[in-house]
C-alpha cells in the first residue's frame, strides 16, 4: 500500500453509504487537499460508474479517478454485451479486482453503492488492500474514524429513505467538524429504481451540533 | 497482453500480440548510432518515466483484457489481428496519412495530440532514402 506520492492530491475525506428498502443513500464531504492547501472545496466524490451504481472515493484523488474510469468503461462494455445494466456486485467485484491486484501501488478506499433489479439497494466497501465487504451501511475515509460510535449507535435496519438521508447528513457533518481533511459541503445522492436524486447541503444548513 | 488488471510488471516489456512481429528495417550504426543506447538502459530519474514510456501499450493491453473478459477471447484476438494487418509497429516508411488506418482502429482518428501540432521527433529523423538504400542493400 503506497502512501501518497509527494504533491499528490489527497481525498482525505468522509464518505458514507446506507442501504434502505428500495435503494441506497450515498454521501460525502467535498474537500480535496494537497498538504495543507485545500485544492478543491466543492469536490464531487460521488462518482457515477453506471446509471444506478455510484462509488464514493477516498485516498489518492488520481488513483481513485483512474480506477473509476476503468470500471465505468468496463461496465459500459458489460451493458453492451448483456443488454442489461450490471448488478452492484459486479461493479464492486471489478473495483476489488483492480484494487487488490495493484494494492502495492494504489492508495484507494472506495465504497460502491447502487440499485439493481435483482437485489434492490446494496452497499459494498473496498478498503485499502483490496478486500470486499458487503454490508447495510459503510463509512470510509479519514473522517470516518470519528463517527464509528455515532453510526453504530444510530443505525437501525429498516429505516426509511428520509431517515437514511438524515442519518448520512448528521454523520458526515459530525465527521467534518472534527476531521481536518474533511469539510466544505455535504453531497448526497439517493439511488432508487426511479433514478438518482442529487442533493447538496451547504454550510449554513448543516445539522446543529455542539461546537464548543 | 495483459492477463489481469495489474497495471505494471517488473519484467521486461512483452510483445503485445502472440502473432509474429515484423521489424521495420536494419539499423544504420554509422548514421543513427548503435541499436542499444546507454541512456535508455540507465534507470530512469523518476519512476513515472518508465510508465509514461509504455503508456500507449499498457492502455491497449488493458482494453484487450477487458474485451477478453466481457466478450470472450475472439474479441481481443480480432482486434490485434486487425492492428497487425494495418501495421501495428508504426512503419518508418509510413507517413501520417498511412498511419490513419491504425488511428481509426485505436479510436484516435478524431483526436488531436501535441505531436500533431508540434511534430514528434520520431518523424523528424527519418530519411526515406537511407531507409530504402539499407533495405535494398544498395
Amino acid at each position: 500500500m503506497a502512501p501518497l506520492k509527494p504533491g499528490e492530491a489527497n481525498l482525505g475525506t468522509t464518505i458514507m453509504a446506507v442501504q434502505f428498502d428500495g435503494g441506497v443513500v450515498v454521501g460525502a464531504d467535498s474537500r480535496t487537499s494537497t498538504g495543507t492547501y485545500v485544492a478543491n472545496r466543492v469536490t464531487d466524490k460521488l462518482t457515477k460508474v453506471h446509471e444506478r451504481v455510484y462509488c464514493c472515493r477516498s485516498g489518492s484523488a488520481a488513483d481513485t479517478q483512474a480506477i473509476a474510469d476503468i470500471v465505468s468503461y468496463h461496465l459500459d462494455l458489460y451493458t453492451a454485451q448483456h443488454g442489461e445494466p450490471p448488478t452492484v456486485s459486479v461493479a464492486a467485484s471489478l473495483f476489488q479486482e483492480i484494487c487488490y491486484q495493484n494494492r502495492d501501488s494504489l492508495s484507494a478506499a472506495i465504497i460502491v453503492a447502487g440499485w439493481d433489479e435483482q437485489n434492490g439497494g446494496s452497499v459494498y466497501e473496498v478498503p485499502i488492500g483490496g478486500s470486499l465487504h458487503k454490508g447495510e451501511f459503510a463509512i470510509g475515509g479519514s473522517g470516518s474514524t470519528y463517527i464509528y460510535g455515532y453510526c453504530d449507535k444510530t443505525f437501525r435496519p429498516g429505516m426509511s429513505k428520509d431517515e437514511c438521508v438524515e442519518f448520512v447528513k448528521n454523520a458526515v457533518s459530525l465527521a467534518m467538524t472534527r476531521d481536518g481533511s474533511s469539510g466544505g459541503v455535504i453531497r448526497l445522492a439517493v439511488i432508487t429504481r426511479e433514478g438518482v436524486e442529487r442533493m447538496v447541503v451547504f454550510g449554513d444548513n448543516l445539522p446543529p451540533q455542539y461546537l464548543g | 497482453m495483459a492477463t489481469s488488471f495489474r497495471f505494471e510488471s517488473s519484467s521486461a516489456p512483452r510483445a503485445v500480440s502472440a502473432l509474429p512481429e515484423t521489424r521495420a528495417g536494419v539499423i544504420d550504426t554509422v548514421g543513427q548510432g548503435p541499436a542499444k543506447r546507454v541512456d535508455d538502459e540507465i534507470t530512469k530519474a523518476h519512476p513515472l518515466e518508465a510508465r509514461l514510456a509504455g503508456w500507449e501499450q499498457s492502455q491497449l493491453s488493458q482494453k484487450m483484457h477487458m474485451q477478453r473478459q466481457v466478450y470472450g477471447l475472439h474479441a481481443p484476438m480480432r482486434a490485434m489481428m486487425e492492428l497487425q494487418a494495418v501495421g501495428h509497429t508504426p512503419s518508418l516508411l509510413g507517413s501520417r496519412a498511412a498511419r490513419m488506418q491504425r488511428d481509426i482502429l485505436l479510436g484516435r482518428d478524431e483526436m488531436l495530440d501535441i505531436t500533431d501540432i508540434f511534430g514528434d521527433s520520431a518523424e523528424a529523423d527519418i530519411d526515406v532514402h537511407k531507409m530504402l538504400a539499407a533495405r535494398l542493400g544498395v
